[in-house]
Protein backbone atom coordinates (compact mmCIF):
# COMPACT_ATOMS: atom_id res chain seq x y z
CA UNK A 1 0.00 0.00 0.00
CA UNK A 2 1.20 3.47 -0.85
CA UNK A 3 0.76 6.51 1.34
CA UNK A 4 -0.44 8.23 -1.80
CA UNK A 5 -0.79 7.07 -5.35
CA UNK A 6 -2.07 8.70 -8.51
CA UNK A 7 -2.90 6.85 -11.70
CA UNK A 8 -2.98 8.90 -14.89
CA UNK A 9 -4.47 11.67 -12.84
CA UNK A 10 -5.71 14.39 -15.18
CA UNK A 11 -7.49 17.64 -14.55
CA UNK A 12 -8.69 20.20 -17.03
CA UNK A 13 -10.41 23.39 -15.98
CA UNK A 14 -12.70 23.71 -18.95
CA UNK A 15 -10.19 23.77 -21.75
CA UNK A 16 -7.25 24.97 -19.78
CA UNK A 17 -4.77 22.42 -18.59
CA UNK A 18 -4.37 21.60 -14.94
CA UNK A 19 -2.39 18.37 -14.90
CA UNK A 20 -2.10 15.56 -17.42
CA UNK A 21 -1.47 11.87 -16.72
CA UNK A 22 0.26 12.36 -13.42
CA UNK A 23 1.54 9.12 -11.94
CA UNK A 24 3.05 9.32 -8.50
CA UNK A 25 3.67 6.79 -5.78
CA UNK A 26 4.61 7.78 -2.28
CA UNK A 27 5.90 5.04 -0.05
CA UNK A 28 4.88 5.18 3.56
CA UNK A 29 7.41 7.04 5.65
CA UNK A 30 9.12 8.95 2.90
CA UNK A 31 9.55 12.65 2.41
CA UNK A 32 8.62 13.51 -1.12
CA UNK A 33 9.38 16.86 -2.66
CA UNK A 34 7.14 18.01 -5.46
CA UNK A 35 8.76 20.76 -7.41
CA UNK A 36 7.93 22.83 -10.39
CA UNK A 37 7.55 26.44 -11.42
CA UNK A 38 4.38 28.39 -10.69
CA UNK A 39 1.43 27.15 -12.71
CA UNK A 40 2.96 23.74 -13.30
CA UNK A 41 0.14 21.92 -11.52
CA UNK A 42 1.47 21.37 -8.01
CA UNK A 43 -1.53 22.87 -6.26
CA UNK A 44 -3.92 21.18 -8.68
CA UNK A 45 -2.41 17.80 -7.77
CA UNK A 46 -2.73 18.56 -4.07
CA UNK A 47 -6.32 19.73 -4.42
CA UNK A 48 -7.17 16.54 -6.25
CA UNK A 49 -5.64 14.49 -3.45
CA UNK A 50 -7.82 16.39 -0.98
CA UNK A 51 -10.87 16.17 -3.25
CA UNK A 52 -11.35 19.91 -3.25
CA UNK A 53 -11.62 19.41 -7.00
CA UNK A 54 -12.60 16.39 -9.03
CA UNK A 55 -10.38 14.63 -11.57
CA UNK A 56 -11.25 14.87 -15.25
CA UNK A 57 -9.86 11.35 -15.61
CA UNK A 58 -7.58 9.01 -13.77
CA UNK A 59 -7.65 8.43 -10.06
CA UNK A 60 -5.86 9.09 -6.82
CA UNK A 61 -5.76 7.23 -3.54
CA UNK A 62 -4.33 7.82 -0.09
CA UNK A 63 -3.49 4.85 2.13
CA UNK A 64 -5.33 2.74 -0.40
CA UNK A 65 -8.54 4.76 -0.09
CA UNK A 66 -9.98 6.44 -3.15
CA UNK A 67 -9.67 10.22 -2.90
CA UNK A 68 -13.15 10.89 -4.23
CA UNK A 69 -15.08 8.05 -2.58
CA UNK A 70 -13.37 7.95 0.80
CA UNK A 71 -12.41 11.56 1.21
CA UNK A 72 -13.73 11.93 4.74
CA UNK A 73 -11.93 8.85 5.98
CA UNK A 74 -8.74 10.00 4.32
CA UNK A 75 -8.88 13.36 6.03
CA UNK A 76 -8.76 11.80 9.47
CA UNK A 77 -5.21 10.80 8.62
CA UNK A 78 -4.07 13.79 6.61
CA UNK A 79 -2.74 17.15 7.70
CA UNK A 80 -2.85 19.88 5.08
CA UNK A 81 -1.11 23.20 4.89
CA UNK A 82 -2.47 25.29 2.01
CA UNK A 83 -0.19 27.52 0.00
CA UNK A 84 -2.14 30.55 1.03
CA UNK A 85 -3.33 30.34 4.61
CA UNK A 86 -6.80 31.78 5.20
CA UNK A 87 -8.68 31.47 8.45
CA UNK A 88 -11.73 32.95 10.08
CA UNK A 89 -10.83 36.53 10.90
CA UNK A 90 -13.14 36.73 13.90
CA UNK A 91 -11.35 33.92 15.72
CA UNK A 92 -8.36 33.91 17.97
CA UNK A 93 -5.54 31.43 17.43
CA UNK A 94 -6.83 29.33 20.32
CA UNK A 95 -10.36 29.27 18.87
CA UNK A 96 -9.15 28.03 15.52
CA UNK A 97 -7.11 25.24 17.05
CA UNK A 98 -10.05 24.23 19.24
CA UNK A 99 -12.40 24.35 16.28
CA UNK A 100 -10.05 22.27 14.18
CA UNK A 101 -9.42 19.82 17.02
CA UNK A 102 -13.12 19.13 17.49
CA UNK A 103 -13.30 17.53 14.06
CA UNK A 104 -11.00 14.72 15.14
CA UNK A 105 -11.37 11.97 17.67
CA UNK A 106 -9.24 12.42 20.76
CA UNK A 107 -8.05 15.51 22.55
CA UNK A 108 -5.65 17.71 20.58
CA UNK A 109 -5.45 20.60 23.01
CA UNK A 110 -2.19 19.60 24.65
CA UNK A 111 -0.45 19.01 21.37
CA UNK A 112 -1.83 22.32 20.17
CA UNK A 113 -0.23 24.13 23.10
CA UNK A 114 3.07 22.35 22.58
CA UNK A 115 3.19 23.10 18.90
CA UNK A 116 2.20 26.71 19.42
CA UNK A 117 4.99 27.05 21.93
CA UNK A 118 7.49 25.41 19.56
CA UNK A 119 6.60 27.92 16.86
CA UNK A 120 6.37 30.85 19.18
CA UNK A 121 2.75 31.45 18.39
CA UNK A 122 0.58 33.54 20.68
CA UNK A 123 -2.64 31.65 21.38
CA UNK A 124 -4.54 34.79 22.28
CA UNK A 125 -3.73 36.71 19.11
CA UNK A 126 -6.59 37.60 16.81
CA UNK A 127 -6.22 35.86 13.48
CA UNK A 128 -6.96 39.00 11.52
CA UNK A 129 -4.04 40.70 13.28
CA UNK A 130 -1.51 37.98 12.42
CA UNK A 131 1.30 38.73 10.01
CA UNK A 132 1.74 36.54 6.97
CA UNK A 133 4.52 34.59 8.66
CA UNK A 134 2.50 34.05 11.81
CA UNK A 135 -0.49 32.92 9.80
CA UNK A 136 1.76 30.38 8.15
CA UNK A 137 2.93 29.20 11.54
CA UNK A 138 -0.66 28.76 12.63
CA UNK A 139 -1.22 26.82 9.42
CA UNK A 140 1.64 24.51 10.29
CA UNK A 141 0.39 23.96 13.84
CA UNK A 142 -3.08 23.30 12.51
CA UNK A 143 -1.77 20.76 9.99
CA UNK A 144 0.17 18.87 12.65
CA UNK A 145 -2.45 19.16 15.38
CA UNK A 146 -4.22 15.84 15.03
CA UNK A 147 -1.03 13.81 14.50
CA UNK A 148 -1.74 12.87 10.88
CA UNK A 149 -0.05 9.95 9.11
CA UNK A 150 0.38 11.96 5.95
CA UNK A 151 1.29 15.61 5.73
CA UNK A 152 0.48 17.50 2.57
CA UNK A 153 2.22 20.83 2.51
CA UNK A 154 1.79 23.30 -0.31
CA UNK A 155 4.75 25.68 -0.51
CA UNK A 156 5.24 25.46 3.24
CA UNK A 157 8.19 27.74 3.68
CA UNK A 158 7.16 30.89 1.85
CA UNK A 159 6.80 33.68 4.37
CA UNK A 160 8.80 31.95 7.11
CA UNK A 161 11.99 33.51 8.38
CA UNK A 162 15.07 31.24 8.28
CA UNK A 163 15.00 30.54 11.99
CA UNK A 164 11.41 29.35 12.00
CA UNK A 165 12.01 27.53 8.74
CA UNK A 166 14.73 25.50 10.43
CA UNK A 167 12.53 24.74 13.39
CA UNK A 168 9.82 23.72 10.98
CA UNK A 169 12.16 21.32 9.18
CA UNK A 170 13.27 19.88 12.51
CA UNK A 171 9.66 19.23 13.44
CA UNK A 172 9.06 17.63 10.06
CA UNK A 173 12.07 15.36 10.47
CA UNK A 174 10.88 14.41 13.92
CA UNK A 175 7.43 13.56 12.59
CA UNK A 176 9.02 11.61 9.78
CA UNK A 177 10.99 9.57 12.29
CA UNK A 178 7.69 8.59 13.84
CA UNK A 179 6.68 7.23 10.45
CA UNK A 180 4.75 10.18 9.07
CA UNK A 181 4.84 10.47 5.28
CA UNK A 182 5.43 13.98 4.01
CA UNK A 183 4.47 15.33 0.62
CA UNK A 184 5.50 18.85 0.01
CA UNK A 185 5.56 21.15 -2.93
CA UNK A 186 8.00 23.90 -3.61
CA UNK A 187 9.46 25.91 -6.40
CA UNK A 188 12.81 26.08 -4.67
CA UNK A 189 14.98 23.09 -5.42
CA UNK A 190 17.38 23.94 -2.64
CA UNK A 191 14.71 23.76 -0.01
CA UNK A 192 13.58 20.38 -1.22
CA UNK A 193 17.10 19.01 -1.31
CA UNK A 194 17.66 19.55 2.37
CA UNK A 195 14.73 17.49 3.43
CA UNK A 196 13.49 15.08 0.83
CA UNK A 197 14.28 11.50 0.07
CA UNK A 198 12.79 11.70 -3.38
CA UNK A 199 11.81 14.45 -5.71
CA UNK A 200 9.18 14.61 -8.42
CA UNK A 201 9.44 17.34 -10.99
CA UNK A 202 6.36 18.69 -12.69
CA UNK A 203 6.26 21.07 -15.59
CA UNK A 204 3.30 22.27 -17.60
CA UNK A 205 1.08 19.74 -15.92
CA UNK A 206 3.20 16.69 -16.62
CA UNK A 207 5.64 14.82 -14.42
CA UNK A 208 9.06 15.11 -16.00
CA UNK A 209 10.75 12.66 -13.72
CA UNK A 210 10.91 11.27 -10.25
CA UNK A 211 14.34 10.75 -8.76
CA UNK A 212 16.17 9.99 -5.58
CA UNK A 213 17.58 13.16 -4.19
CA UNK A 214 21.07 11.64 -4.46
CA UNK A 215 20.67 11.20 -8.20
CA UNK A 216 19.58 14.75 -8.66
CA UNK A 217 22.33 16.06 -6.49
CA UNK A 218 24.97 14.07 -8.40
CA UNK A 219 23.72 15.32 -11.71
CA UNK A 220 23.25 18.85 -10.72
CA UNK A 221 24.84 21.70 -12.56
CA UNK A 222 26.60 24.67 -11.14
CA UNK A 223 26.35 28.06 -12.71
CA UNK A 224 29.84 29.43 -13.24
CA UNK A 225 30.89 32.93 -14.23
CA UNK A 226 34.53 33.88 -14.45
CA UNK A 227 36.47 37.01 -15.43
CA UNK A 228 40.17 36.98 -16.19
CA UNK A 229 42.61 39.79 -15.79
CA UNK A 230 43.88 39.30 -19.33
CA UNK A 231 40.63 39.67 -21.29
CA UNK A 232 41.80 37.92 -24.43
CA UNK A 233 42.39 34.60 -22.75
CA UNK A 234 40.80 31.51 -24.24
CA UNK A 235 38.97 29.35 -21.78
CA UNK A 236 37.11 26.11 -21.31
CA UNK A 237 37.69 24.77 -24.76
CA UNK A 238 37.33 21.05 -24.51
CA UNK A 239 36.81 20.98 -20.76
CA UNK A 240 34.46 18.14 -19.87
CA UNK A 241 31.13 19.09 -18.32
CA UNK A 242 30.93 22.61 -19.71
CA UNK A 243 27.67 23.58 -21.34
CA UNK A 244 26.16 26.66 -22.90
CA UNK A 245 29.35 28.64 -22.79
CA UNK A 246 28.91 32.32 -23.60
CA UNK A 247 31.32 35.19 -23.45
CA UNK A 248 30.04 38.62 -22.57
CA UNK A 249 32.17 41.71 -21.96
CA UNK A 250 35.12 39.57 -20.98
CA UNK A 251 33.09 37.36 -18.64
CA UNK A 252 32.61 33.71 -19.39
CA UNK A 253 29.37 32.14 -18.28
CA UNK A 254 28.53 28.47 -18.45
CA UNK A 255 26.83 25.60 -16.71
CA UNK A 256 29.20 23.08 -15.27
CA UNK A 257 28.14 19.51 -14.57
CA UNK A 258 31.39 17.61 -14.44
CA UNK A 259 34.14 16.93 -11.96
CA UNK A 260 35.01 20.09 -10.08
CA UNK A 261 38.71 19.36 -9.72
CA UNK A 262 39.82 19.73 -13.38
CA UNK A 263 37.87 22.97 -13.59
CA UNK A 264 39.61 24.44 -10.59
CA UNK A 265 42.99 23.34 -11.95
CA UNK A 266 42.21 24.82 -15.34
CA UNK A 267 41.19 28.10 -13.70
CA UNK A 268 44.32 28.10 -11.58
CA UNK A 269 46.47 28.26 -14.70
CA UNK A 270 45.06 31.69 -15.46
CA UNK A 271 44.93 34.98 -13.71
CA UNK A 272 41.39 35.10 -12.30
CA UNK A 273 39.89 38.45 -11.46
CA UNK A 274 36.48 37.30 -10.33
CA UNK A 275 34.73 33.99 -9.94
CA UNK A 276 31.15 33.05 -9.13
CA UNK A 277 29.91 29.49 -8.65
CA UNK A 278 26.20 29.44 -7.98
CA UNK A 279 23.31 27.03 -7.71
CA UNK A 280 21.22 27.27 -10.81
CA UNK A 281 17.62 28.30 -10.35
CA UNK A 282 15.02 25.69 -10.90
CA UNK A 283 14.17 27.28 -14.23
CA UNK A 284 17.74 26.81 -15.34
CA UNK A 285 17.74 23.22 -14.23
CA UNK A 286 14.69 22.67 -16.38
CA UNK A 287 16.07 24.56 -19.33
CA UNK A 288 19.46 22.98 -19.48
CA UNK A 289 19.05 19.61 -18.01
CA UNK A 290 15.63 18.10 -18.25
CA UNK A 291 14.64 19.43 -21.60
CA UNK A 292 17.69 18.05 -23.28
CA UNK A 293 16.98 14.50 -22.33
CA UNK B 1 -22.45 19.54 15.01
CA UNK B 2 -19.19 21.37 14.85
CA UNK B 3 -19.98 23.44 11.77
CA UNK B 4 -23.53 24.11 12.93
CA UNK B 5 -22.32 25.37 16.27
CA UNK B 6 -19.72 27.56 14.64
CA UNK B 7 -22.24 29.10 12.23
CA UNK B 8 -24.75 29.72 15.02
CA UNK B 9 -22.12 31.52 17.05
CA UNK B 10 -20.81 33.44 14.09
CA UNK B 11 -24.23 34.71 13.01
CA UNK B 12 -25.86 35.25 16.34
CA UNK B 13 -25.35 39.01 16.29
CA UNK B 14 -26.94 39.33 12.84
CA UNK B 15 -29.81 37.17 14.04
CA UNK B 16 -30.33 39.19 17.20
CA UNK B 17 -30.27 42.54 15.43
CA UNK B 18 -32.72 41.51 12.72
CA UNK B 19 -35.06 39.71 15.07
CA UNK B 20 -35.10 42.45 17.69
CA UNK B 21 -35.61 45.20 15.08
CA UNK B 22 -38.48 43.51 13.30
CA UNK B 23 -40.16 42.37 16.52
CA UNK B 24 -39.96 45.85 18.03
CA UNK B 25 -41.18 47.48 14.85
CA UNK B 26 -44.19 45.13 14.73
CA UNK B 27 -45.00 45.73 18.35
CA UNK B 28 -44.72 49.48 17.89
CA UNK B 29 -46.95 49.51 14.79
CA UNK B 30 -49.53 47.33 16.52
CA UNK B 31 -49.53 49.45 19.63
CA UNK B 32 -50.61 52.39 17.50
CA UNK B 33 -53.64 50.54 16.16
CA UNK B 34 -56.27 52.06 18.40
CA UNK B 35 -55.03 55.59 17.81
CA UNK B 36 -54.51 55.55 14.02
CA UNK B 37 -56.90 52.86 12.78
CA UNK B 38 -59.69 50.85 14.22
CA UNK B 39 -63.32 51.83 14.67
CA UNK B 40 -63.76 55.45 15.58
CA UNK B 41 -61.07 56.64 13.19
CA UNK B 42 -61.72 57.52 9.60
CA UNK B 43 -58.70 55.78 8.15
CA UNK B 44 -60.83 53.19 6.34
CA UNK B 45 -62.74 55.88 4.42
CA UNK B 46 -59.46 57.50 3.68
CA UNK B 47 -58.04 54.22 2.35
CA UNK B 48 -61.06 53.73 0.16
CA UNK B 49 -60.20 56.86 -1.76
CA UNK B 50 -57.01 55.37 -3.11
CA UNK B 51 -57.03 54.07 -6.68
CA UNK B 52 -58.16 50.50 -7.02
CA UNK B 53 -54.85 49.05 -8.17
CA UNK B 54 -53.13 50.69 -5.23
CA UNK B 55 -55.63 49.19 -2.84
CA UNK B 56 -55.21 45.79 -4.45
CA UNK B 57 -51.46 46.00 -4.13
CA UNK B 58 -51.76 46.44 -0.40
CA UNK B 59 -54.64 44.06 0.09
CA UNK B 60 -56.96 46.92 1.03
CA UNK B 61 -59.57 45.59 -1.36
CA UNK B 62 -60.08 42.57 0.83
CA UNK B 63 -58.96 43.69 4.27
CA UNK B 64 -60.38 46.48 6.35
CA UNK B 65 -58.29 48.81 8.43
CA UNK B 66 -61.11 48.95 10.92
CA UNK B 67 -60.29 45.43 11.92
CA UNK B 68 -57.14 44.49 13.86
CA UNK B 69 -56.17 41.62 11.54
CA UNK B 70 -56.86 43.83 8.54
CA UNK B 71 -54.57 46.44 10.01
CA UNK B 72 -51.96 43.80 10.81
CA UNK B 73 -52.24 42.27 7.33
CA UNK B 74 -51.88 45.52 5.43
CA UNK B 75 -49.51 47.50 7.62
CA UNK B 76 -47.41 45.08 9.66
CA UNK B 77 -47.30 41.76 7.87
CA UNK B 78 -45.79 43.16 4.72
CA UNK B 79 -42.89 44.43 6.74
CA UNK B 80 -42.41 41.12 8.51
CA UNK B 81 -42.44 39.10 5.32
CA UNK B 82 -40.30 41.55 3.34
CA UNK B 83 -37.59 42.13 5.93
CA UNK B 84 -37.88 38.58 7.19
CA UNK B 85 -37.23 37.24 3.69
CA UNK B 86 -34.28 39.55 3.22
CA UNK B 87 -32.87 38.37 6.53
CA UNK B 88 -33.47 34.74 5.62
CA UNK B 89 -31.83 35.01 2.19
CA UNK B 90 -28.89 37.08 3.38
CA UNK B 91 -28.24 34.57 6.14
CA UNK B 92 -28.62 31.39 4.13
CA UNK B 93 -26.70 32.65 1.13
CA UNK B 94 -23.78 33.78 3.25
CA UNK B 95 -23.06 30.48 4.94
CA UNK B 96 -21.43 28.60 2.08
CA UNK B 97 -20.36 31.56 -0.01
CA UNK B 98 -18.53 33.24 2.82
CA UNK B 99 -16.36 30.17 3.34
CA UNK B 100 -15.37 30.32 -0.30
CA UNK B 101 -15.08 34.05 -0.47
CA UNK B 102 -12.80 34.18 2.54
CA UNK B 103 -11.10 31.00 1.36
CA UNK B 104 -11.70 29.24 4.65
CA UNK B 105 -13.42 26.44 2.77
CA UNK B 106 -10.00 24.98 2.05
CA UNK B 107 -9.51 24.64 5.78
CA UNK B 108 -12.99 23.29 6.42
CA UNK B 109 -12.97 20.66 3.68
CA UNK B 110 -9.56 19.40 4.77
CA UNK B 111 -11.21 18.33 8.04
CA UNK B 112 -12.81 14.89 8.18
CA UNK B 113 -16.24 16.20 7.31
CA UNK B 114 -18.09 15.37 4.11
CA UNK B 115 -19.53 18.06 1.92
CA UNK B 116 -22.95 16.61 2.52
CA UNK B 117 -22.40 17.05 6.23
CA UNK B 118 -21.26 20.65 5.75
CA UNK B 119 -24.38 21.42 3.71
CA UNK B 120 -26.62 19.73 6.28
CA UNK B 121 -25.15 21.61 9.22
CA UNK B 122 -25.35 24.95 7.44
CA UNK B 123 -28.89 24.14 6.43
CA UNK B 124 -29.76 23.59 10.07
CA UNK B 125 -27.99 26.76 11.11
CA UNK B 126 -30.12 29.06 8.97
CA UNK B 127 -33.28 27.00 9.45
CA UNK B 128 -32.88 27.31 13.21
CA UNK B 129 -32.39 31.06 13.02
CA UNK B 130 -35.25 31.62 10.59
CA UNK B 131 -37.57 29.57 12.80
CA UNK B 132 -36.43 31.42 15.90
CA UNK B 133 -36.92 34.71 14.10
CA UNK B 134 -40.49 33.71 13.27
CA UNK B 135 -41.27 32.46 16.75
CA UNK B 136 -40.05 35.69 18.33
CA UNK B 137 -41.62 38.08 15.81
CA UNK B 138 -45.01 36.35 15.71
CA UNK B 139 -45.23 35.80 19.43
CA UNK B 140 -44.35 39.45 19.98
CA UNK B 141 -46.99 40.52 17.45
CA UNK B 142 -49.60 38.30 19.02
CA UNK B 143 -48.85 39.66 22.45
CA UNK B 144 -49.01 43.21 21.13
CA UNK B 145 -52.42 42.56 19.59
CA UNK B 146 -53.73 41.12 22.84
CA UNK B 147 -52.48 44.14 24.71
CA UNK B 148 -53.63 46.90 22.39
CA UNK B 149 -56.89 45.41 21.13
CA UNK B 150 -59.80 44.56 23.32
CA UNK B 151 -62.17 43.07 20.77
CA UNK B 152 -62.47 39.62 19.28
CA UNK B 153 -60.30 38.41 16.45
CA UNK B 154 -59.71 35.17 14.63
CA UNK B 155 -56.50 33.87 16.23
CA UNK B 156 -56.53 30.77 14.01
CA UNK B 157 -56.25 32.98 10.91
CA UNK B 158 -53.45 34.92 12.53
CA UNK B 159 -51.47 31.74 13.20
CA UNK B 160 -52.27 30.41 9.75
CA UNK B 161 -50.64 33.52 8.36
CA UNK B 162 -47.72 33.03 10.73
CA UNK B 163 -47.25 29.49 9.49
CA UNK B 164 -47.42 30.39 5.81
CA UNK B 165 -45.09 33.35 6.30
CA UNK B 166 -42.56 31.18 8.10
CA UNK B 167 -42.69 28.63 5.30
CA UNK B 168 -42.16 31.39 2.75
CA UNK B 169 -39.17 32.66 4.72
CA UNK B 170 -37.72 29.16 4.69
CA UNK B 171 -38.39 28.89 0.97
CA UNK B 172 -36.48 32.10 0.36
CA UNK B 173 -33.71 30.84 2.59
CA UNK B 174 -33.47 27.58 0.67
CA UNK B 175 -33.42 29.41 -2.66
CA UNK B 176 -30.70 31.73 -1.40
CA UNK B 177 -28.74 28.74 -0.18
CA UNK B 178 -28.93 27.13 -3.59
CA UNK B 179 -27.92 30.38 -5.26
CA UNK B 180 -24.86 30.68 -3.07
CA UNK B 181 -23.52 27.42 -4.49
CA UNK B 182 -23.08 29.25 -7.78
CA UNK B 183 -22.43 32.80 -6.70
CA UNK B 184 -19.72 33.19 -4.13
CA UNK B 185 -18.46 36.74 -4.43
CA UNK B 186 -19.60 38.75 -1.42
CA UNK B 187 -21.04 41.74 -3.15
CA UNK B 188 -22.76 39.70 -5.81
CA UNK B 189 -24.28 37.45 -3.17
CA UNK B 190 -25.63 40.49 -1.34
CA UNK B 191 -27.26 42.08 -4.38
CA UNK B 192 -28.52 38.71 -5.56
CA UNK B 193 -30.19 38.09 -2.22
CA UNK B 194 -31.81 41.51 -2.13
CA UNK B 195 -32.81 41.20 -5.77
CA UNK B 196 -34.49 37.84 -5.25
CA UNK B 197 -36.76 39.16 -2.50
CA UNK B 198 -37.60 42.46 -4.19
CA UNK B 199 -38.37 40.82 -7.51
CA UNK B 200 -40.61 38.34 -5.69
CA UNK B 201 -42.40 41.26 -4.05
CA UNK B 202 -42.82 43.07 -7.37
CA UNK B 203 -44.26 39.89 -8.88
CA UNK B 204 -46.73 39.61 -6.03
CA UNK B 205 -47.96 43.14 -6.66
CA UNK B 206 -48.24 42.34 -10.34
CA UNK B 207 -50.23 39.18 -9.57
CA UNK B 208 -52.54 41.08 -7.24
CA UNK B 209 -53.21 44.08 -9.44
CA UNK B 210 -53.36 42.68 -12.94
CA UNK B 211 -55.75 39.98 -14.09
CA UNK B 212 -53.51 39.11 -17.00
CA UNK B 213 -50.56 38.52 -14.70
CA UNK B 214 -52.62 36.49 -12.26
CA UNK B 215 -50.63 33.35 -13.10
CA UNK B 216 -47.67 34.91 -11.32
CA UNK B 217 -49.22 33.87 -8.05
CA UNK B 218 -47.78 30.43 -8.67
CA UNK B 219 -44.33 31.87 -9.29
CA UNK B 220 -43.63 34.23 -6.43
CA UNK B 221 -43.29 32.84 -2.90
CA UNK B 222 -44.36 36.21 -1.53
CA UNK B 223 -47.88 35.59 -2.77
CA UNK B 224 -48.11 32.21 -1.02
CA UNK B 225 -48.23 34.01 2.29
CA UNK B 226 -50.16 37.07 1.06
CA UNK B 227 -51.94 38.51 4.07
CA UNK B 228 -55.18 39.24 2.23
CA UNK B 229 -55.28 35.69 0.88
CA UNK B 230 -54.55 33.84 4.09
CA UNK B 231 -56.61 36.11 6.36
CA UNK B 232 -59.68 35.89 4.13
CA UNK B 233 -59.53 32.34 2.80
CA UNK B 234 -57.08 30.43 4.99
CA UNK B 235 -54.18 28.23 3.94
CA UNK B 236 -54.16 27.18 0.32
CA UNK B 237 -53.32 23.56 -0.37
CA UNK B 238 -52.10 24.46 -3.85
CA UNK B 239 -49.54 26.87 -2.49
CA UNK B 240 -48.41 24.34 0.08
CA UNK B 241 -47.81 21.75 -2.63
CA UNK B 242 -45.92 24.21 -4.83
CA UNK B 243 -43.86 25.33 -1.87
CA UNK B 244 -43.02 21.77 -0.93
CA UNK B 245 -41.93 21.03 -4.48
CA UNK B 246 -39.82 24.18 -4.77
CA UNK B 247 -38.08 23.53 -1.48
CA UNK B 248 -37.44 19.88 -2.20
CA UNK B 249 -36.01 20.74 -5.62
CA UNK B 250 -33.83 23.52 -4.21
CA UNK B 251 -32.41 21.34 -1.47
CA UNK B 252 -31.78 18.35 -3.70
CA UNK B 253 -30.06 20.61 -6.22
CA UNK B 254 -27.95 22.18 -3.48
CA UNK B 255 -26.75 18.80 -2.20
CA UNK B 256 -26.10 17.35 -5.64
CA UNK B 257 -24.31 20.37 -7.05
CA UNK B 258 -22.28 21.16 -3.98
CA UNK B 259 -21.13 17.56 -3.63
CA UNK B 260 -19.69 17.62 -7.14
CA UNK B 261 -18.45 21.15 -7.28
CA UNK B 262 -14.80 22.03 -7.82
CA UNK B 263 -13.76 24.27 -4.95
CA UNK B 264 -11.37 26.78 -6.47
CA UNK B 265 -10.27 29.45 -4.08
Amino acid sequence: MYAAETKNLTKYYGKSRGIVDVNLRLAEGEIFGFIGPNGAGKTTTIRLLLNLIFPTSGSASIFGLDCVEKSTEIKRQVGYLPGEVNYYGDMRVRDLLEYSGRFYAGDCSRRGRELAAAFDLNLDARIEDLSLGNKKKLGIVQALLHSPRLLILDEPTTGLDPLIQRRFFDVLLEENKKGVTIFFSSHVLNEVQRLCHRVGIIKEGRILRVDDIETIRAQQFKKVSVTFKAPSQEFAVGLKGVRDLVRENGTYRFLFGGDMDPLVKELAKRNVENLWIEEPTLEEVFMHYYEKE
Amino acid sequence: MNVLRRDLVRNRRTFLIWTASIALLSVWLLSMYSSVAGPGTNIQQYAEQFPESFRKAFGLDRLSLNDILGYFGTEVHIMIILFGSIFAVLLSSSLLSREENEKTIEFLLARPVSRRQVVTEKLWAYTAYVLLFSVVVWTASYTAILMSYEGEFDAARFWALALMTTLVLLTFANLGFLGSVFITRNRTVFSGALGLVLVAYALQIAADTSDKLGFLKYVTPMKWAGAADVLTSGISGTYLVIMLAVNAAALVATYVIYSRKDILV
